[in-house]
């Protein structure tokens, strides 16, 4: 069995698109179309950006007129944010959109879910922290010192209302920090997912679908991948070549997948028995096309649990990772803050204590909605 | 295909695995820069010397300065003939440095997972038979907070409240109290307890997704119809059935546990255990102790998996030689 | 040189913070000063209660703390502050420097300067190096050159890999007159001599231990050097007899250091200061452990499970303000020599307008260096102005023109400058900005190394006001140590060596951008500062930043000739110092200081008790504890 194109290497975004585009240009889906001409336009945008633009000048930067005062919109996103948005269009079109199309089906889980009242909640909860992650910087801006104003206590403790949350010891408000961390978080779980899921769909159901060496070779690799102690080679690395957020989001996705892999394969295999892939298979059909249109669209749910389960594991990671000192030290990670403020403890409680509140509250808010998801998908599966 | 020939195939594989590993973690040390050939460098620039000798310097010390192939071939066979050589940085045999530090992980670590694994299959099994009662939804919502904690977190919490605030605990791990002795206790209660509560949520997750299979299966429910009690129930039929792929699981487990979660609790107590150990010979690339420190715990874990696998094999009639678990 | 519960480093150490693992630092050295001050906040007098002399009674345990473990055990390759202060316990070293920088002994007893050329040294003769080799004799030391240091300083085989030999090279011949008794002439006379650190805290090894490896070398064997390294004696200190106030007990890599007091210590009951030294050291156990975590280290010295922080591992400056409220601590503030700078990349990578001199005075005048010394280090630092400390017998404050200190910090100023230098490079002022010939903002690249506040708060600070005051955009990189020194501080030449000067400045440039560096500290020797033609001018050897001197001035011709006299050196370097202050090529930022936080119990020799100056620490293995907290 051949394996020529669905390696691995070929998750470049836009290459996929067009030979997708090609492949259905006989029977033009408006849904795929729009759906491919969003991503696209996307990856225009950032080769636009990072080709033709000074990094540091904004994309934008406009005055908006909101009668009694004007709001400076500035954005000039890196390749995290870049990749973040494509996170969000994949979230958009391979779940919200098919949830959509599917109403039954939609409400069927959402009767299970609803009967969870804790996920119910941490999905709100989530929903807010995306929302004011993302736009909450723009409005209220990044953090920035005030060495007049090192070691203000929060509000409730007789603080000013300048500084919510008091400050740590640059006099930056923990209150900005703490919203500024909110992003950094999202992008660390979603970004890293999508590079788990889309590693792990391609050589899981690839494996599953080939077997014979092909399946041996993919799933050793995949052996490897899970006992080689990542965790110090990500350490080691950063430790080298220092830590930025982009390269240590990329690091995560492509160390991490091998669980969800295995998970992948084995539900696929069980898939492979089944008689719509015979057919397809009598039928002629390439095994390209039998992977993408009934393998992994039949794992997806296998997928989907998996993955939001993956997402607190890797916020929890990279919040380890800069609070040994080995994160993006530009970024506002909340693990960094931490690791300030244990300097601070017999001053300055707040500034360890209440990101940590934060983090606790988002890893907790996921594990709860993966736990729900999986009951309402697929009550009997269980993820390691 | 007989069972030696199964064992023989997978001990092979183990034995390749850990030569891939540690061939490509020496590749990834020999083209890193050595920060300490860079200070040396550096101020030898800065003492008038000549920077490129004192690297050279630094290079010979630790026997760098020869032909990468023949430093390859050095280290793969000193690994795999148990001559491991000494260590860069501590200059004393890398065994010695191992085995001082092993015991100070394991009496991290194996208490409070074991005190995970009862607890949390105690609280796995009892969920999965009254599944959404309120005790289902305490027990694992406990678990649940567990598994969210931010252990470094909770780690500074404890301290900050028990050891500086209150006073009760010591703050720093003290390698000098008497190790079997209630003392020593005093000093590893909060480690314990963060490592406890990050690893009880797992363990009964599996439990209870485990024993939920048995719990609906037919035979249960055959037995409940002849009057079987509850307790003698949840026991014979639903947790003995279950017991053999959980502590498949956990086996497997294990020895990750030990080296991620030790890491981070190692550090902030500060106790000089094997976490601390590999993390500073990773940072310094003092190569033998690296090599060594990786290679451990990727031989254990791929052997783990053989004693998984046939373990299931032996105790699972339905499940072939042929086949993986998936 | 006694440093075991005191202080002090002796090696050359030049950079701070080099051959650390993750935000580990190399502190040290010594100095002197007119208004030291004991920084305790006590509410008794001095902080300390002074019991009298007859009262020095030995306790069992001394406890202190390093961030970092040592890496080195061979004496000859140490070069780092955590390794020298284990070893250190164990060998005094030649001779220690007092505060006033003046000779005090270790196993020299004297010293005899004559002619500035010959120098006679006595060593006691008592020395007993132990595992059977006998008396430490002025042959050791003869044999000491001419095996190992010649070799390295003078013949250029360095063959047991030395990590600091190059102050040897000052000396022609070394020689044993009588058993205690050798002596040195210099190529070149040096009124300086006893205070460079060649002699002084020299450690060796006894002569017979080293000769079989020696020879072995002379045969052509390659591997000599490295087999001395891994020698048995070496590694656990067999050699070491009475020659330092420990014996080396055990240690644990990561844990910890336990040290055992020395019942045959040479230097017990000797002259100077006899009293002192009575019973010296006052420990029956000496204990550094090994303690990663800033909070860890500052937990266990408030809750008294050390005895002490020294200059070795200091107090952190964002925790002095914590540590000030904690009565049983006292803390000393001690001077360091380290010049904490921020340089301008005038190298071909770097923005041009740097190599202006008008621009890079403009840029030290937006620096308040007064809000970096006390609110960002809290008081542990003072304001720098050129490549001497203030409290440095070098510095002269007439030729010293100032920057970033009360009038002398001046934004608008700085602004006015640049809108009249700049236009020539084509920068314009609108508004606030300055902007290039395209109408973009200009954005300099500032890099700094990655630790932990307050020197991470400092490179913050600097980003801000070049950005508030310039109408500057700086992109501010924070990097690993390593990367610092390979990617932006060195560059490559021909070879491929990576050098701090490796060419020409419009030739050779770091592999990756920057314009302006911020958390170098460099060693001034303030005792000996005839070395500044290293660091400083177009040809010297740490010139990375790339900076000329200005027309008719060559730093190397205007030290040149005074080695002999003293008051001309002085006058020499004092003009050296007034022209670097007044180009800055560098903005010589701040020094910084070590704070050391002993409990209160314990008590510094009388001298120590009540001046802090650099230097501080030399009586250090005199020190004693009026009450034992572990008893």
């Amino acid at each position: 069995m051949s394996l020529e194109t669905d390696t691995p290497e070929s998750t470049g975004i836009d290459d996929i698109d067009w030979e997708e585009i090609d492949a259905n240009a006989v029977r033009l889906d408006p849904e795929i179309f729009y759906k491919y001409v969003s991503l696209v336009l996307l990856c225009l945008l950032w080769a636009y950006d990072y080709i033709y633009r000074d990094p540091r000048l904004s994309l934008l930067d406009v005055d908006i007129p909101l009668g009694f005062t004007t709001f400076n919109l500035e954005l000039n996103p890196g390749n995290v944010d870049y990749l973040m948005g494509l996170t969000l269009l994949a979230m958009f079109w391979w779940v919200a959109v098919p949830l959509a199309r599917s109403p039954e089906m939609t409400k069927q889980y959402w009767r299970e879910f609803r009967r969870n009242k804790a996920a119910v909640a941490s999905l709100v909860f989530l929903a807010v922290i995306l929302v004011v992650g993302l736009i909450g910087p723009l409005i209220i801006g990044r953090p920035s010192s005030d060495f007049g104003a090192m070691h203000e206590a929060p509000v409730f403790l007789g603080g000013t209302w300048e500084y919510p949350l008091g400050t740590n010891s640059r006099g930056e408000g923990i209150f900005k920090i703490v919203i500024a961390g909110m992003r950094v978080s999202m992008q660390v779980g979603l970004i890293a997912t999508l590079i788990v899921i889309v590693l792990a769909s391609i050589v899981g159901t690839t494996a599953a679908f080939s077997g014979g060496w092909v399946d041996e070779v993919l799933m050793r690799f995949v052996d490897l991948l899970m006992t080689f102690p990542t965790f110090f080679l990500i350490l080691f690395l950063v430790y080298i070549y220092g830590g930025d957020l982009f390269m240590l989001i990329v690091i995560l996705g492509i160390t991490g997948w091998g669980g969800v892999c295995r998970l992948v394969r084995s539900e696929a295999l069980q898939r492979t028995e089944e008689e719509y892939i015979e057919a397809a298979e009598a039928a002629g059909a390439t095994m390209r096309y039998i992977v993408r249109r009934h393998l992994i669209p039949n794992v997806s749910n296998t997928v989907i649990t998996a993955a939001t389960l993956a997402i607190p594991f890797l916020i929890l990671t990279e919040a380890v990772l800069a609070f040994l000192g080995f994160g993006d030290p530009d970024v506002w990670s909340w693990g960094r803050i931490i690791a300030e403020g244990r300097d601070d403890l017999g001053t300055a409680w707040w500034v360890a204590t209440i990101p940590g509140i934060f983090l606790f509250a988002t890893v907790l808010a996921f594990n709860f909605l993966g736990d729900a998801l999986r009951d309402a998908i697929d009550p009997r599966h269980q993820i390691r | 295909m007989n069972m030696k020939w199964y064992i023989s195939r997978r001990v092979l594989w183990a034995v390749f695995a850990t030569f891939i590993i540690l061939t490509f973690t020496f590749g990834l040390l020999l083209i890193s820069p050595n920060p300490e050939a860079s200070a040396a460098a550096f101020s030898a620039a800065t003492e008038g010397g000549d920077p490129e000798e004192a690297r050279e310097r630094v290079a010979e010390i630790r026997g760098e300065d020869r032909p990468w192939h023949e430093q390859y071939v050095d280290f793969m066979v000193s690994m795999f003939t148990l001559d491991w050589g000494n260590s860069f940085t501590y200059h004393e045999p890398v065994v010695d440095t191992i085995l001082r530090a092993y015991p100070y992980s394991v009496a991290l670590v194996v208490p409070p997972t074991i005190a995970a694994i009862i607890a949390g299959f105690a609280i796995g099994v009892y969920s999965s038979t009254h599944q959404y009662s309120l005790g289902d939804f305490l027990g694992t919502s406990f678990a649940f907070f567990g598994l969210s904690l931010p252990n470094f977190w909770f780690a500074i919490m404890l301290m900050m409240v028990f050891s500086v605030y209150l006073g009760w605990l010591p703050v720093r791990y003290d390698t000098s109290v008497e190790f079997w002795s209630l003392e020593h206790i005093r000093y590893l209660i909060l480690p314990w307890f963060v490592i406890w509560t990050g690893a009880i949520a797992s363990e009964m997750r599996y439990a209870r997704a485990e024993t939920l299979e048995y719990v609906n299966a037919a035979w249960t429910k055959t037995a409940r119809a002849k009057g079987l009690d509850e307790t003698t129930l949840t026991y014979r039929h639903i947790f003995r059935p279950a017991l053999i792929p959980l502590i498949t699981i956990v086996i497997g487990d294990l020895v990750g546990i030990i080296f991620a979660t030790a890491l981070v609790v190692e550090v902030i107590f500060t106790v000089p255990g094997l976490g601390l150990i590999s993390y500073q010979a990773l940072v310094r690339q003092d190569t033998p102790l690296v090599l060594v420190t990786i290679m451990i715990p990727v031989f254990i874990a791929i052997i783990g998996n053989l004693l998984q696998d046939v373990a299931y094999t032996m105790l699972d009639p339905r499940i072939s030689y042929e086949e993986r678990d998936a | 040189m006694p440093r075991s519960t005191g202080q002090t480093l002796h090696r050359r150490m030049f950079i701070v913070g080099l051959a650390g693992a993750t935000g580990v630092g190399l502190a040290g050295c010594i100095g002197d000063d007119d208004d030291p001050d004991v920084a305790d906040d006590d509410d008794d007098d001095d902080g300390v209660e002074d019991p009298p002399e007859d009262e020095r009674q030995i306790q069992p345990e001394f406890h202190t703390a390093t961030e970092s473990e040592a890496t080195n055990l061979h004496q000859y390759h140490i070069n780092d502050v955590h390794s020298d202060f284990r070893v250190g316990s164990l060998m005094d070293g030649a001779y220690a420097l007092d505060m006033d920088d003046e000779f005090y002994p270790g196993w020299v007893r004297d010293v005899e300067n004559n002619d500035n050329q010959e120098y006679i040294y006595t060593l006691y003769d008592n020395l007993e190096f132990g595992a059977g080799y006998g008396q430490m004799t002025a042959d050791d030391w003869e044999f000491h050159w001419d095996a190992v240091m010649k070799q390295a300083a003078v013949e250029g085989d360095n063959w047991v890999a030395h990590a600091s030999f190059s102050d040897w090279a000052a000396i022609d011949t070394l020689e044993a007159e009588d058993d205690t008794t050798f002596r040195i002439e210099l190529v070149e006379p040096d009124p300086l001599w006893i205070q460079t650190p060649a002699i002084w805290g020299e450690y060796i090894y006894p002569a017979e231990l080293v000769e079989p490896y020696w020879e072995r070398h002379q045969d052509g064997d390659d591997d000599a050097g490295i087999d001395l390294a891994e020698d048995e004696e070496v590694l656990n200190f067999e050699y070491t007899g009475n020659l330092g106030p420990y014996e080396f007990d055990f240690r644990d890599p990561e844990d910890r250091w336990v040290a055992t007091r020395n019942d045959e210590y040479y230097r017990r009951g000797q002259e100077p200061d006899a009293d002192l030294w009575e019973e010296a050291p006052y420990f029956e156990e000496y204990t550094i452990h090994t303690i990663g975590e800033q909070s860890t280290r500052m937990a266990e010295l408030e809750t008294e499970g050390l005895s002490a922080l020294t200059t070795s591992s200091p107090i952190p400056p964002d925790e002095v303000p914590v540590v000030e409220d904690w009565d049983h601590i006292n803390m000393y503030n001690v001077p360091s020599p380290f010049s904490f700078h921020t340089s301008y990349n005038q190298r071909a990578n770097g923005w041009e307008p740097f190599r202006n001199r008008e621009v890079r005075r403009a840029f030290s005048k937006v620096i308040d260096k007064e809000v970096i010394a006390n609110d960002i280090y809290h008081g542990a630092a003072e304001p720098g102005q050129t490549f001497q400390p203030e409290w440095s017998e070098f510095f002269e404050s007439d030729e010293v023109e100032e920057f970033g200190v009360g009038e002398s910090y001046d934004p608008e100023g700085a602004r006015d400058i640049l809108e009249e230098e700049l236009p020539q490079y084509g920068y314009e002022y609108d508004g606030e900005d300055l902007l290039d010939e395209d109408g973009n903002q200009v954005e300099l690249i500032l890099v700094h190394r990655e630790r932990h506040s307050p020197e991470a708060d400092t490179g913050v600070y600097h980003a801000e006001q070049y950005e508030n005051h310039l109408g500057i955009s700086i992109d501010r990189e924070q990097v690993p140590t390593t990367v610092f020194f390979d990617e932006y501080v060195d560059q490559e030449d021909e070879d491929g060596n990576l050098l701090p000067n490796a060419g020409p400045r419009d030739e050779a440039v770091s592999r990756r951008d920057w314009d302006i560096m911020w958390s170098l500290g460099l060693n001034t020797f303030p005792r000996s500062p005839l070395a500044v033609d290293i660091f400083w001018g177009e040809q010297a050897a740490f010139n990375y930043m790339g900076w000329h001197e200005p027309e008719g001035y060559r730093i190397p011709e205007m030290i040149s000739g005074v080695g002999d006299d003293l008051d001309a050196m002085r006058e020499a370097l004092g003009e050296v110092f007034g022209l670097l202050s007044r180009e800055q090529p560098v903005n010589f930022t701040i020094y910084t200081f070590d704070m050391a936080g002993y409990h209160e119990t314990v008590v510094p020799s009388p001298e120590e008790q009540d001046r802090v100056e650099f230097g501080w620490g030399y009586l250090g293995t005199t020190w004693h504890k009026t009450d034992d907290p572990f008893a």
